[in-house]
């Protein structure tokens, strides 16, 4: 084995240019496919997050009395997944209202009616509901009958939805392509240096050595070449990721939202796709050369 | 006959093999007994390096048998040719050795082919080295050897994994004569160790002082089979 792995790193470096090419073409693949990784799983983060800290507002019809507005509150409270419901008078929102706009409050005192609704805040049990059934429980609040209508930013949530789905789909499509790329490379790669190899492949066989024997320094290459690009491909979305958090760390001040990098099980998964990607390369250009 | 033909190491049955249309031996049959020296001789074309080719697999026979040490060769598996080859040394006219390692590792490939372990390597590649004078020149590389050292070194990995047949196809066809005169030397060696040893020649000062069997090829066909300078068997 030890001298399986000697020949293996005495072949890398008599073909220096050729593994170079092979091992830049695995980072390019893993450095997009991780990028769209890395995306996908802080956005995936973000709206798990959001999922702990849902809220409606259910604006009450017009001339709602106040016991029906009571008939609401208890109905909704009643809903499995609802944490609290608390009451706000029209009087109260207004003054929310103008608490927020503090200099801009004036804008309100040409109003002579006070045109908002009386309201419920809807507080949801954490994690007790996906924001994709959401839509379900505000169709339940809804249609009972003191309710106006019902609003959780809709068109925030579906956007939110589709570019996660869309950040998933380009990725596996382009991860894919990349990946499929890479492996052709690193065949071609193996096949190349098979083919300049091929006396000393074919002296191999006269002496008597199995295909075991003459294939197993280029699978063993193959696999350094993965590990070695999944490696590189893998720095450059941490340096990537390091830019951005620092960058995004300095505009959030908040820090509501920590960026994180990949886990473990990610970094693990890219890894072994990458040897993958050396081993099967290999396999395909060692399978040509040995049936011809 | 002698007593040493009780056991034959090589036997041929109606050997035919044809490239396409072309006809490159037609019917040979013959037996090879062990510890033999047998000369393949004949003018070029007649077939005498496809005959040496036929015995490792190096090609497949067209029709036929080939028995070597009792296994036939149109019944091995793929996976057994590599076991079959380790009871050759094969020596060819053009050397084959790699360019890019040394001496020590030409020599040294047949053993690790074999699996054998790093210390018993050193040990035989110097012995070999040894008996073919080439100890001196273990690290340096095939291309700056003369040809007649090329040849020893080929000779050196031939016996390397203690073969019990050396094949040596034109092993002085590129030499000067003292040079061929050293490697015919070496091949005596051998074969007074033990080894069968099948030379395929058509350099007459070779064939006159070799001693050993002739097997004459015409065109494809054994045409001669002389002892001794005793004609044994004709077409």
């Amino acid at each position: 084995m030890k001298s399986t792995i000697m020949r293996a790193l005495r072949d890398i470096n008599d073909n220096r240019f050729l593994n170079g090419v092979a091992i830049l073409t695995v980072a390019l693949s893993v450095l997009i496919a991780g990028a769209f990784l890395l995306i996908w799983t802080n956005l995936n983060h973000w709206m798990a997050a959001s999922e702990n800290n849902i809220r409606m507002m259910v604006y009450l019809k017009d001339g709602t009395t106040e016991a029906q507005s009571q008939d609401t509150t208890y109905r909704i409270q009643g809903l499995d997944v609802v944490q609290k419901v608390q009451f706000i008078s029209k009087t109260q929102a207004l003054s929310m209202l103008k608490a927020q706009l503090k200099q801009q409050a004036s804008l309100l005192d040409g109003l002579g009616e006070n045109p908002l609704p009386d309201s419920l805040e809807v507080e949801l049990k954490n994690g007790a509901v996906r924001l994709n059934q959401i839509e379900f429980i505000a169709d339940q609040i809804t249609r009972m009958p003191a309710v106006q209508s019902v609003e959780y930013g809709q068109q925030w949530m579906e956007r939110f939805t589709s570019l996660l789905k869309l950040f998933r789909f380009a990725g596996m499509i382009l991860g894919g392509i990349f990946f499929i790329a890479s492996g052709l490379i690193v065949a071609n790669t193996a096949r190349l240096v098979l083919y300049s190899r091929r006396d000393e492949v074919e002296i191999m066989r006269l002496v008597g050595a199995t295909d075991l024997f003459i294939k197993a320094p280029f699978y063993i290459e193959g696999l350094l070449q993965g590990a070695s690009g999944g490696g590189v491909g893998l720095f450059a979305v941490y340096a990537a990721y390091l830019f951005m958090s620092s960058k995004l760390t300095s505009n959030l001040a908040s820090g509501f939202w920590q960026i994180r990098f990949l886990s473990i099980e990610s970094i693990g998964i890219i890894i072994g796709c990458s040897i993958g990607i050396g081993l099967i390369g290999c396999f395909l250009s060692m399978k040509q050369f040995f049936r011809n | 006959m002698g007593e040493h033909r009780s056991s034959p190491i090589i036997r041929m049955f109606h050997v035919h093999k044809s490239y396409g249309i072309q006809k490159s031996l037609e019917d040979i049959t013959l037996d090879i007994y062990r510890n033999e020296f047998i000369i393949v001789t004949g003018p070029s074309g007649a077939g005498k390096s496809t005959l040496l080719k036929l015995l490792y697999l190096g090609e497949p026979v067209t029709q036929g048998q080939v028995i070597v040490d009792g296994i036939n060769l149109s019944r091995i598996s793929r996976s057994r040719i590599p076991h079959l080859r380790r009871n050759f040394g094969i020596i060819f006219q053009d050397y084959k050795l790699i360019p890019t390692k040394t001496v020590f590792n030409n020599v040294a490939l047949v053993l690790e082919a074999m699996g054998e372990k790093r210390r018993l390597i050193q040990k035989k590649v110097h012995s070999v080295l040894r008996t073919v004078g080439m100890e001196h020149k273990q690290e340096a590389f095939p291309p700056s050897l003369s040809g007649g050292e090329q040849q020893r070194v080929a000779v050196a990995r031939a016996i390397a994994g203690s073969p019990r047949i050396i094949l040596a196809d034109e092993p002085t066809g590129s030499l000067d004569p003292d040079s061929a005169g050293n490697i015919m030397a070496l091949l005596k060696g051998i074969h007074q160790k033990g080894v069968t040893v099948i030379l395929a020649t058509h350099d007459r000062m070779l064939i006159e002082n070799a001693g050993g069997r002739i097997l004459h090829l015409v065109q494809g066909q054994l045409s001669e089979n002389i002892e001794d300078g005793q004609v044994i068997n004709t077409l």
